[in-house]
């Protein structure tokens, strides 16, 4: 079985017959898109959790304060 | 019965509605095939336990791009029969008033999370800017939707495309478009819930979310949350927007 040394990116190959030097192999560059998606994925979750806080601030208020649009009862009666 | 002005055709409710379902089967669908434990948003289970429902990942990626390409025909279905009610929506959305629209922004988000004292207390008056045909909060979201969904889909059909006509040359490209689809989804997804909120739960766009069924809304509603639009068609024929 050939392991990269520098980065062991898993699963590594066996090789039936022989690789010859098994410091042919080199270090595994991970592409900047997907270091950027990993980088960005606490960012948009966050962004979904603040939005969902707000959400669930503005729930609050509706539930235990009551509508803040003086308007609302004439506009459910027309 | 109080006098009726026109929000919404036809068109324009189907293509909400069709726009909401295939949303939410897009975003079932899409978030059980990432693969990736520091990505996944509700952890490995969920991806996993949707691919063995449908047969596998493969499987799930059929159903996932069928509902995107079907999503993507509604747009341009709509674009056909409506082009003069999707101009005006663009027009509606991305024309902003700095000082309007963020003062309604700014005191809407005090008001429905803080109510009006923290506005008094700061002598700013809780009255809100009068608002067009679309308020400053429906305007974001629908920037976002816009924005977003342009991205979405010409990043999806490049992922679609991948395994099929791209070669080696546009992996850069191809693994840009993941990123790009991952990022711009999240971001409409967070505008989406509020949109939810204040559209379906809020007290406050009740008779506008009942026009997204009827294509109608009241005087009053019309007066006291869209006064600019209100003051332009106020004078138009009955039931004429």
């Amino acid at each position: 079985m050939v392991i990269n040394e520098k980065t062991d990116t898993k699963p590594n190959m066996y090789y039936i017959g022989s690789p010859g030097n098994t410091r042919w192999t080199r270090p595994a560059v991970v592409p900047a898109s997907m270091t950027a998606m990993k980088e960005a994925a606490p960012l948009v979750k966050g962004l979904v959790g603040l939005t969902g806080l707000g959400v669930l601030a503005m729930l609050g208020r509706q539930l235990f304060a009551g509508s803040t649009d003086k308007h609302e009862e004439e506009d459910r009666h027309g | 019965m109080a006098r009726q002005f026109k929000r919404h055709d036809r068109s324009d409710i189907f293509i909400h509605w069709f726009n909401a379902a295939c949303w939410l089967l897009l975003l079932v669908t899409g978030i059980g095939l990432i693969s990736n434990p520091a990505i996944d948003p509700f952890g490995s289970g969920y991806p996993a336990a949707l691919r063995a429902m449908v047969g596998g990942g493969g499987n799930l990626l059929v159903i996932h791009e069928v509902i995107g390409f079907v999503w993507m025909l509604g747009f341009i279905w709509y674009l056909a029969v409506n082009a003069r009610g999707s101009l005006f929506f663009l027009k509606e959305i991305f024309i902003v008033s700095p000082t309007r629209d963020m003062a309604w922004m700014m005191k809407k988000m005090v008001l429905m999370t803080l109510g009006p004292k923290p506005l008094k207390m700061m002598g700013v008056s809780p009255e809100l800017p009068p608002q067009g045909f679309y308020n400053m909060g429906q305007k974001a979201f629908a920037q976002a939707s816009v924005a977003g969904g342009v991205v979405i889909a010409v990043t999806g059909v490049i992922m679609f495309l991948s395994d099929k006509t791209f070669g080696q040359e546009a992996v850069g490209i191809v693994s840009w478009a993941v990123t790009l689809h991952f990022i711009a989804v999240g971001v409409v997804f967070a505008g989406l819930l509020v949109h939810i909120y204040m559209a379906a739960i809020s007290p406050e766009e009740r008779p506008g979310f009942r026009s997204m069924f009827t294509g109608h809304v009241p005087e009053d509603y019309a007066r006291h949350h869209h006064g600019l639009w209100y003051e332009k068609v106020k004078t138009a024929p009955k039931s004429e927007g």
